[in-house]
């Protein structure tokens, strides 16, 4: 019996020897063909199901400029390096890498560089599929319509050359058969022996790749379908298709790229965020250790695949460029030339692997790799602390999501990453005015609070922020901290501080002055009782005149009452809360007690700032 | 960064006393208090309408130093607190007066959130003078506020504060140009010698504000430390330095250290472009 991978290298060598042949043009991509519901497909899976699909190179290739590319194997053998000019960014499948520049398409061995084969093409390249023995070439033609499909045995033969008008994405090889995506929704399985195609698969779902990963075959871009047992059902939507959650991300990160599109030489922002998850070869479909991973420049987060939650967040000190998730985590490859591999459970780092020169792009393929499991890590609390505190304008999209998330987290280290981002002067507005609300909210972290509490405006000494005075005194006066009190009235008279902060820091010490705080309440009250003019202003005194007969000083509010230079508005709501001699006792002969002020609504930290009260 | 002219400006406004001033010029003599009557104004002051009590703080402010048994009622205006308008011109009649006890009711008003009223603090405490005046320097250096920052360095060099000059270095090296000023009436020779180490990083306006009361001081520094200074701006050795060096001679009093002249003599002709 004649084995499919004889009867190629059968095919090869005969056109080695100018037998000709091997070229075929339309009938496999016919747009006339009709839906049989999955019957010839569901016929080649069963004879195709015992196939063994092969295990491909675990190894990340670089692109450092138009004419160098470099790789390295993932389980840690040594870093290579290739020179050719290249025209787009070279494409990792099977045990090879493949490239095309100058007129010329080649293929290296992917664990060490070598080269394998080249060959005169034009064109661009889409992607590639090999199974060790046949790399299956997708190129755009130079016009930009139509592909040409090269099959190409790794002696250097082209065993088969199909041209088609279709758009053909990014193909798949095993034994003899390319998998050729078209159209969206088509994957044509093609017969290389025999020049013709073997069976479709009509796909619900956006298709523009074939891949093969864990020994399966997959299909996909929206989602990804499996080829197993339940591909008849393509047709119906019913195959074993797998999705990531719907959640909510800045930058609309895709898991895969269109396998239409030409990657070009240098990474864009769609290569710097991007998904990874890896699809369970074989049992239900889902995704492999239930967690998938998205990158967003120099950030990466773990999600549960399932339910969407945050499980990890990691900070790094480059952008990523490309990834691919493994069996227990993803290697993602950054503008430095590295490989980082984190695990998926923890985010901890499981490896490191030097490129040794910074990178236009990455192309990462992860397959048979493994690695133990990293724990005792940092918890999600630190990861995502450190992550909202990154300096880089351009992650505030992202942090603004991670610092909501984070916000919900019972850890006292939250509270003191909101402190510190409110105070520092250069956290985005967008960032700050979420972290004060957030900070308000809190009701841990209360020797945090404290401390920031004690600083100042303090231009001798750069803090050129005020701490979040005022969210900060919500949350004390909300957790009735009485050791607050003296350090809210430090603040309560510091013009840095926004008149926000100071209309909440009075209204705080309604409820947590002592008499140590008097002298603070008569200067703010004496200051302002006749200056006014605004809602917050006047809230902060009507709060300090409170603060004030509470604390037995009737005396200056009944004073401030009779004073012509209190603003009308201050001396309407300041004499509902202090008695005046000539006002009635209740009932029982003893004085009404003030009614509570109300207490002033959150306010955006932006609305006032200290010293603009011209 | 302030213009040097408005720093010499404060510094000839706040520093009636200080060699700086003095040297080139004749010393001002304090005119002697004028005989006011001040009873009129005391009942504008005690008036129930703000309009009476606004144009007594204007008669109060007039009166200047002979008006200070009026400062009681004033700071009882301020203690109490009125509009900023009226506390502004309440703040200004109590610097008028010069009395060292209103010192205790101006310093809260430096933290003043309505810009005028707490710069006419930083001023009138200049006059007022005293510990607690001190103190609002030291805290009016640390504000928000360039201008409160700038009177309170110059309020430190004119009341003698040389514990501040950590402070006033670290002003310095945040462009707080009158420190420079405050600076050079406080070093002793080390902190001197450590200012002339900024020459070449801050403008050399600014510097020369700090060089002249090191250079003129009533009570002169040891010679030692002033050749060192002379040194230090002879190795600056720009066109600048040669000017400032002439003018410098051209002022250096008659009965001044002849070693310190024969420095500034040599240091001259051997700048580029100086005088031979």
């Amino acid at each position: 019996m004649i084995t499919r991978g004889g009867a190629l290298l059968a095919l090869a060598l005969s056109i080695a020897a100018g037998c000709g042949g091997g070229q075929t043009q339309g009938a496999a991509f016919d747009e006339g063909w009709t839906n049989d519901n999955g019957a010839g497909i569901g016929a080649f899976q069963q004879r195709f199901a015992q196939t063994k699909v092969p295990v491909g190179a675990d190894v990340a290739i670089g692109v450092v400029d138009k004419q160098t590319i470099v790789g390295a194997p993932l389980d840690g053998g040594a870093p290579w390096t290739y020179s050719h000019q290249l025209d787009g960014r070279p494409a990792v499948a099977g045990t090879v890498v493949v490239g095309l520049g100058a007129g010329e398409l080649f293929a290296l061995d992917a664990k060490s560089g070598k080269p394998i084969w080249k060959r005169n093409a034009g064109g661009l390249l889409r992607g590639a599929g090999d199974d060790g023995k046949t790399t299956v070439v997708s190129l755009m033609s130079t016009t930009g319509r139509g592909t040409t499909v090269l099959a190409v045995s790794h002696e250097g033969e082209v065993v088969r050359q199909v041209e088609d008008e279709a758009a053909i994405g990014v193909p798949a090889v095993v034994d003899g058969y390319a998998f050729l995506p078209w159209q969206g929704q088509y994957v044509t399985v093609y017969d290389l022996v025999e020049g013709k195609e073997a069976a479709r698969v009509l796909l619900r779902t956006q298709v523009s790749r074939a891949f093969t990963e864990g020994g399966a075959i997959f299909f996909g871009e929206a989602g990804v379908t499996r080829l197993d047992d339940q591909i008849r059902l393509g047709p119906a939507n019913k195959a074993s298709t797998v999705t990531l959650p719907a959640r909510e991300l800045p930058g609309s990160p895709r898991w895969l790229p269109p396998g239409i599109d030409i990657p070009p030489v240098q990474s864009g922002a769609h290569d710097k965020i991007r998904l990874y998850a890896r699809p369970a070869a074989s049992g239900a479909p889902s995704i492999e250790g239930g967690r998938f991973a998205a990158t967003y420049f120099r950030i990466a987060v773990g999600f549960d695949a399932q339910s969407g939650a945050i499980g990890w967040a990691y900070a790094h000190d480059a952008d990523f460029l490309d990834g691919a998730a493994y069996a227990g985590g993803f290697a993602l490859c950054d503008q430095k030339g590295n490989v980082t591999l984190l695990d998926a459970k923890s985010g901890g780092v499981a490896g490191k692997i030097a490129l040794g020169k910074p990178l236009s792009s990455c192309v990462v393929q992860a397959d048979g790799l493994t690695k133990a499991p990293v724990t005792g890590g940092p918890g999600l609390a630190e990861q995502l602390s450190k992550v909202v505190m990154m300096p880089e304008a351009e992650h505030v999209m992202i942090q603004k999501l991670l610092l909501r998330e984070m916000a919900g987290l019972q850890d006292e280290l939250v509270t003191k990453t909101l402190i510190d981002l409110a105070s520092n002067p250069l956290t985005p507005p967008m960032l700050l005015e979420d972290s004060r609300k957030s900070l308000a909210a809190r009701r841990n972290g209360v020797e945090y609070m404290l401390a920031a509490l004690q600083k100042h405006y303090d231009f001798l000494t750069d803090v050129l922020r005020p701490p979040p005075v005022g969210p900060l005194a919500d949350a004390l006066a909300a957790m009735k901290e009485k050791r607050a009190a003296p350090l809210l009235g430090s603040h309560l008279n510091d013009p840095a501080d926004t008149l926000d902060d100071a209309q909440r820091t009075a209204a705080a010490l309604v409820q947590l002055a002592e008499k140590g705080e008097t002298t603070a309440l008569t200067v703010f009250f004496a200051h302002y009782r006749g200056a006014a003019d605004d809602e917050m202003t006047t809230n902060a005194v009507v709060s300090t005149a409170q603060a004030l007969v509470k604390l037995g000083a009737s005396d200056v509010v009944a004073g401030a009452l009779k004073d012509p230079y209190t603003s009308e508005t201050v001396r309407t709501r300041i004499s509902s809360i202090v008695k005046t001699p000539d006002k009635p006792k209740s009932g029982d002969g003893t004085q009404k007690k003030p009614e509570p002020e109300k207490k002033p609504a959150e306010k955006k930290p932006s609305e006032a700032k200290a010293g603009d009260k011209n | 960064m302030r213009p040097c002219s408005s720093l010499l400006l404060a510094i000839a406004t706040l520093l009636p006393g200080t060699w700086a001033s003095a040297q080139p010029k004749d010393k001002p003599t304090k005119p002697p208090a004028a005989t006011v009557d001040l009873k009129p104004i005391q009942e504008k002051l005690k008036s129930a309408d703000p309009q009476t009590v606004a144009q007594g703080l204007v008669d109060a402010k007039a009166a200047g130093a002979a008006g200070a048994p009026l400062a009681p009622s004033i700071e009882e205006i301020l203690k109490k607190g009125a509009t900023p308008p009226v506390d502004k011109a309440a703040i200004e009649a109590l610097g008028a007066m010069a009395t060292p006890s209103s010192s205790s009711v101006l310093r809260p008003y430096i933290r003043h959130r309505t810009p005028d009223v707490r710069r006419a603090a930083v001023r009138a405490l200049g006059n007022t003078k005293g510990p607690e005046a001190i103190a609002a320097f030291k805290e009016g250096l640390r504000t928000e506020d360039g201008q409160v920052r700038g009177f309170s360095a110059t309020g430190l060099g004119n009341l003698g504060a040389a514990d501040a000059i950590p402070d006033l270095f670290l002003a310095l090296d945040r462009s707080v140009t009158e420190a420079a000023a405050a600076i050079g009436q406080l070093c002793a020779p080390d902190d001197c010698e450590k200012f002339a180490g900024r020459l070449g990083r801050i403008g050399f306006d600014v510097m020369t504000s700090g060089f002249d009361p090191i250079l003129f001081r009533q009570k002169p520094l040891p010679e030692e430390a002033l050749i060192k200074i002379v040194g230090r701006l002879r190795e600056l050795g720009t066109p600048e330095v040669s000017k400032y060096l002439t003018d410098v001679q051209s002022r250096w009093p008659a009965n001044g250290s002849k070693k310190v002249k024969q420095a500034i003599d040599s240091a001259i002709p051997s700048i580029p472009g100086g005088a031979k």
